[in-house]
């Protein structure tokens, strides 16, 4: 097997990983148009329960994800109320974001460290039966295939929803055009607060995986998850979730190319794309048009 | 360059600002050693004044959020330290040379000036880390010193360098307060406010935009070269610290009050304390507090508390009440 | 309260606006000089009155990237001075009496900047007798000017950047780790030693200072001995996949030895990347599976550290002619005892530190900053402790005694055993290799090899998930253990 091809299989679960933990972020913003910058410390959290379900109960990620999503959505919509609508009415919400979720970032990391320690956690590939699977010759562990598969499900699910659904039309329209959407009766609280509440969830279930795929979970891993969420959501659309997974595949090939041929450089490659994507399209690969003049 | 945007309106009206914004800060970094003689405490709020100011001058007056601000203060501290260390020159020189060196790089960026919003702000965040990941990178270790940082302690001169940063703060805070009041800062607010309107008074909004962007790269590259003179030897974790000198300014800025001449220096100064304060105290939660806080500010004083300071002096010295 | 004039005349507003305008800048002034008192009444603490105790202040990170290392260090260091305090302080011979300790640990967060407030503050504050650095490189470095600034004496446990230690400089001592330039030269004369079986050597580093200095190291050693590496590259990877894709890119250049320098996150990526991908090589090494050994065994997938090398330090290696402290192994036992569970290497090296603090104490006779450096001096070369011999370069006062010998873990019926390899003379046992392979190989896997995989696992497996949570706990430090004294 070549060394193109590993990377390239390797790359594509990465990828999917990263779909999904970047999907929530790309969710608020383009329907509330405000900036989550806590977004990687609910991925945290859901990390730390799915970790300690395990340890306690020795849950299956996948059946741990039956308690983590509904926790994670019901704390994001019980979140939503207090913050967001009065967010909404201050002068800059965009930018008053930025400074309110650093804020509860800044609070969950803390927050994290108490409850935690600041030691590092992870789930172990043995938690899936057999270890390894092999796909088309290139053999990986049963781990990080279940992470990808539960990508694309939540994928699916998010664009069923928001396609398929009375509500996800609704917010469909509230990411087009927050006026007329609301000069055409779209209730601008429900459709933002279930969008609230799916993000945290997403960002949740992202985390039950993390540790199979990316990082051992500790309390100030948060600012890396959300950095790179970053990055991806502005590489693919702002505002439209579904061209996350095209930022998403961008970044982690980037990523798994350059540490094949040009290992000491591969971490800026990713960011130097981003300089270059919004630069040449600042409306990302997929976006609308965001250049001002 | 059209030197007639900076000439001020009227000169005099400032005298009376201007004396409002130095003597309280001369009070505190004059007394302030005294009173608690921990110098980098004063030597940090000295760095952040002028970062906050820096950042005032392009959020506050262009509506522009750089949140990877924190590059210039970092290639700010790098060109100093470069120039002192493999070239031997004066500390003087080389900190004007790193804030030029910052200043340069800002034009590099001006395109990403052209972008709106969220992308502006984040593309800014993506040059952030670039820069850190070229400055730290082990091939350039023989430059900049890589991973294993750069030293320059022959030059450190704590009390020399104390003394430059007060002097450099209030002057930064002085620069901001002058151009409030010149063409140059009405122009920058009225494209703020309405660009099209602007624009279609044939001014170009975006040379504006690069000037208040060169100003503000420079303040902040002069206290990158301060900051880093006072540490003596850093790490690239040191000088490219996200949290610090890019998001803790923005809080600052914005908890005092963007665009105002007074409310990023009195938000600095207020926050800044506290904050050392309470990683003094409650250092296990300081986490947690401080967070809060936070959340606490924007939803109930989104605009900042200068207006509120302005609000309560006016209670307090007129309580028969004005409109 | 009753409006007691009609200030507000209709007639002057224009100079009214003026006026308030500077009221309001006033009150400004005001709330200025408000938050500075406050600030220095909640920061002015009433100062240690004349010598009643020997007060020692550091610094450690309660959170950050740093919060577990610290952790551990100030650990150690906690544990010294409770059991100096049990017998009675230290001997300071210019006072004539024993002087308690007294531990001013502040929290730095992880953060230079915060460091740098926090090391002047235990400075001119809280005047320490004793001033000891955080834990690593990156959190001492803000102290080696402020103390030299200050004429105080830098106590330095972990701190190995070679930068550091100046012949300018007499005001900085490393105590308890190796220079990290010299870490990996024990691990070179090995592999030169070995020419004949491991010509192909592959080293993969993370960008920062610990792990470049003995990368670089490392690399011009073998390649002066005609060993050029076949990789050698370095990273900011610290994630799975990130590793997975390097290693599968070291595994085309088909090495035999694997030498990955980083820290604990990266070096779980690493094993749980070589597991990800099957992957299996003869020889790998990597730093924190010797320096975190319960860290790493928890956290990374079972059979991972089986026949892996690592520096051999304590309290993997024993030292039992010591003249100053505990033999490496009473206290280990009595480590366990208090703790329930082993100490790390940086539990011994907060330990560590501790002793010679009071040695130099008692051999300086005063907490004068001067007298102790030359103390130090005096202790160099003929001191050893539980972490072995303690030999200083005495002009610069970098650390060159506690070797990094090499050590394997090799299985056991009772477990991982760490065996000494090289030198020959301080080594316990022989190297096996080649590595058995432990993972059935990356050839394709058909379900019986995946079952054959499965029940070495559950054979082997000492410290699965389950029994993670409860690991960590005793061995990390629980976060409230950290608190400030």
């Amino acid at each position: 097997m070549s060394l193109f091809v590993d990377a390239f299989v390797t790359s594509i679960l990465y990828a999917a990983f990263f779909s999904i933990a970047a999907l929530g972020l790309n969710l608020v913003f383009g329907v509330m148009r405000i900036v989550n910058l806590a977004h990687g410390e609910f991925l945290v959290m859901g990390s730390y329960l799915a970790i300690a379900l395990a340890d306690s109960y020795g849950f299956n990620p996948v059946v741990s994800l039956a308690v983590v999503v509904p926790v994670f959505l019901a704390i994001g919509l019980l979140l939503y109320f207090p913050l967001v609508p009065r967010l909404q009415k201050s002068g800059d919400p965009e930018m008053s974001s930025f400074i309110l979720f650093f804020g509860v970032s800044y609070a969950m990391e803390g927050l994290a460290v108490q409850l935690f320690g600041v030691s590092y956690q992870s789930l172990q590939y043995n938690l899936f039966k057999p270890i390894h699977v092999e796909i088309l010759g290139y053999v990986m562990p049963t781990a990080w295939v279940v992470t990808a598969a539960v990508s694309v499900a939540a994928l699916a699910l998010v664009y069923f929803y928001l396609y398929r659904t009375g509500l996800g039309l609704q917010t469909r329209a509230l990411m087009i055009n927050r006026d007329e959407a609301m000069a055409n009766g779209v209730n601008i609280n429900a459709v933002s607060a279930i969008a609230f509440g799916f993000s945290i969830a997403l960002a949740a279930s992202a985390g039950v995986f993390s540790s199979f795929i990316s990082y051992p979970t500790s309390p100030s891993i948060g600012d890396t998850f959300t950095l790179i969420s970053f990055a991806i959501i502005i590489i693919g659309a702002l505002g439209n979730p579904l061209a996350t997974v095209v930022g998403a595949v961008v970044f982690a090939y980037a990523y798994g190319y350059t540490e094949i041929y040009a290992a000491n450089w591969s971490s800026i490659v990713p960011f130097i794309i981003l300089i270059a994507v919004i630069l040449a399209r600042p409306q990302g690969l997929l976006g609308r048009k965001a250049r001002e003049f | 360059m059209n030197f007639r945007h900076f000439f001020l309106k009227d000169p005099k009206r400032m005298w009376p600002e201007a004396s409002m914004l130095v003597a309280p800060l001369a009070v505190i970094f004059i007394l302030g050693p005294d009173i608690y003689p921990n110098q980098s405490i004063f030597m940090e709020l000295a760095v952040f004044i002028m970062l906050a100011d820096a950042l005032n001058i392009v959020y506050g007056y262009t509506g522009y959020l750089p949140f990877g601000f924190g590059v210039f203060f970092a290639v700010g501290a790098y060109g100093t330290a470069i120039l002192i260390s493999h070239a031997s020159w004066q500390v003087a020189p080389a900190i004007i040379a790193g804030a030029c060196l910052a200043a340069l790089l800002s034009l590099l960026f001006t395109p990403l000036l052209r972008l709106s919003g969220a992308y502006f702000a984040i593309s800014s965040l993506a040059a952030f880390e670039a820069f850190y990941l070229i400055f730290s990178n082990t091939q350039l270790t023989s430059l900049t010193g890589g991973p294993y940082g750069i030293s320059f302690t022959q030059v450190y001169n704590a009390n020399l360098d104390y003394t430059a940063a007060v002097v450099l703060a209030i002057a930064s805070a002085i620069v901001v307060l002058v151009i409030s009041k010149s063409t140059f800062g009405i122009a920058l607010q009225a494209i703020r406010e309405d660009r099209f309107a602007v624009e279609l008074a044939g001014v170009s909004s975006l040379r504006y935009r690069t000037y208040a962007w060169l100003i503000s790269s420079f303040i902040s590259g002069i206290a990158g070269g301060l900051f880093g003179w006072y540490q003596g030897f850093f790490y690239p974790e040191a000088v490219f610290n996200l949290t610090e000198f890019s998001v803790l300014v923005i809080v600052f800025v914005l908890f005092g009050g963007k665009g105002t001449v007074f409310g990023p220096v009195v938000g600095t100064v207020i926050l800044f304390l506290v904050y050392e304060i309470l990683s003094l105290t409650f250092s296990n939660s300081l986490l947690i507090i401080f967070g809060l806080l936070l959340v606490v500010l924007v939803l109930f004083i989104p605009n900042g508390i200068e207006p509120l300071l302005r609000k309560a002096a006016d209670l307090l010295l007129y309580p028969d009440g004005r409109d | 309260m009753g409006s007691s004039s009609t200030a507000a005349s209709p007639g002057a507003s224009g100079a009214k606006k003026g006026r308030s305008a500077r009221n309001a800048l006033m009150a400004v002034i005001v709330v200025i000089v408000i938050v500075v008192a406050g600030a220095a009444y909640f920061l002015t603490r009433p100062s240690g009155s004349s010598q009643q105790y020997i007060t020692v202040g550091t610094l450690y990170a309660s959170s950050g990237s740093f919060a577990l290392s610290s952790g551990y260090q100030l650990a150690g260091l906690k544990l010294w001075i409770n059991q100096t305090n049990a017998q009675g302080g230290l001997m300071v011979s210019s006072l004539g009496k024993k002087l308690p300790l007294k531990l001013i640990a502040l929290d730095d967060q992880s953060s230079t900047t915060t460091a740098t407030t926090l090391y002047t503050n235990l400075i001119t504050q809280d005047h320490v007798d004793i001033l000891v650095a955080d834990f690593g490189s990156t959190l001492t470095a803000p102290a080696v000017a402020i103390a030299q600034e200050h004429h105080v004496l830098l106590f330095d446990p972990t701190a190995s950047t070679p930068g550091f230690f100046t012949a300018t400089n007499p005001y900085i001592v490393d105590l308890s780790i190796l220079v990290s330039s010299e870490w990996p030269l024990v691990l070179a004369h090995y592999l030169i030693s070995q020419k004949s079986n491991i010509s192909r050597v592959a080293i993969l580093y993370l960008n920062q200072a610990f792990t470049t200095a003995q990368a670089q190291t490392l690399d011009s050693t073998l390649v002066s001995a005609g060993i050029s590496p076949v990789y050698y590259q370095s990273t900011s990877a610290s994630s799975a996949a990130e590793y997975s894709t390097l290693l599968q890119s070291i595994n085309a250049t088909h090495p035999q030895a694997v030498l990955n320098f980083g820290y604990d996150t990266n070096d779980i990526a690493f094993y749980s990347a070589l597991s990800a991908n099957s992957m299996h090589f003869n020889f790998t090494f990597t730093i924190y599976s010797g320096l975190e050994y319960s860290l790493l065994h928890a956290q990374t997938p079972s059979g991972s550290l089986n026949y892996t090398y690592t520096y051999a330090s304590p309290p993997d290696v024993q030292y039992t002619n010591v003249n100053l402290g505990p033999t490496t192994a009473a206290f280990v036992s009595n480590w366990t005892s208090i703790y329930g569970s082993s100490p790390n290497f940086n539990n011994i090296a907060g330990f560590n530190a501790g002793l010679l603090i009071g040695k130099t104490i008692e051999t300086a006779g005063s907490l004068n900053q001067t007298a102790m450096r030359q103390a130090v001096n005096k202790l160099s070369g003929n001191t050893t402790t539980l972490e072995g011999p303690f030999v200083i370069n005495t002009s610069t006062g970098a650390q060159i005694g506690m070797p990094m010998d090499l050590l394997q873990y090799q299985p056991s019926s009772s477990g991982l055993k760490p065996v000494v390899i090289y030198p020959t003379a301080v080594a316990t046992g022989t190297a096996i290799y080649p590595a058995p392979a432990v993972v059935v190989s990356s050839t394709p896997l058909n379900s019986p090899a995946v079952v054959s995989a499965e029940s070495y696992y559950s054979i082997s497996s000492s410290a699965l998930p389950a029994s993670a949570l409860c690991l960590r706990n005793d061995d990390g430090i629980a976060v409230s253990g950290v608190n400030r004294n």
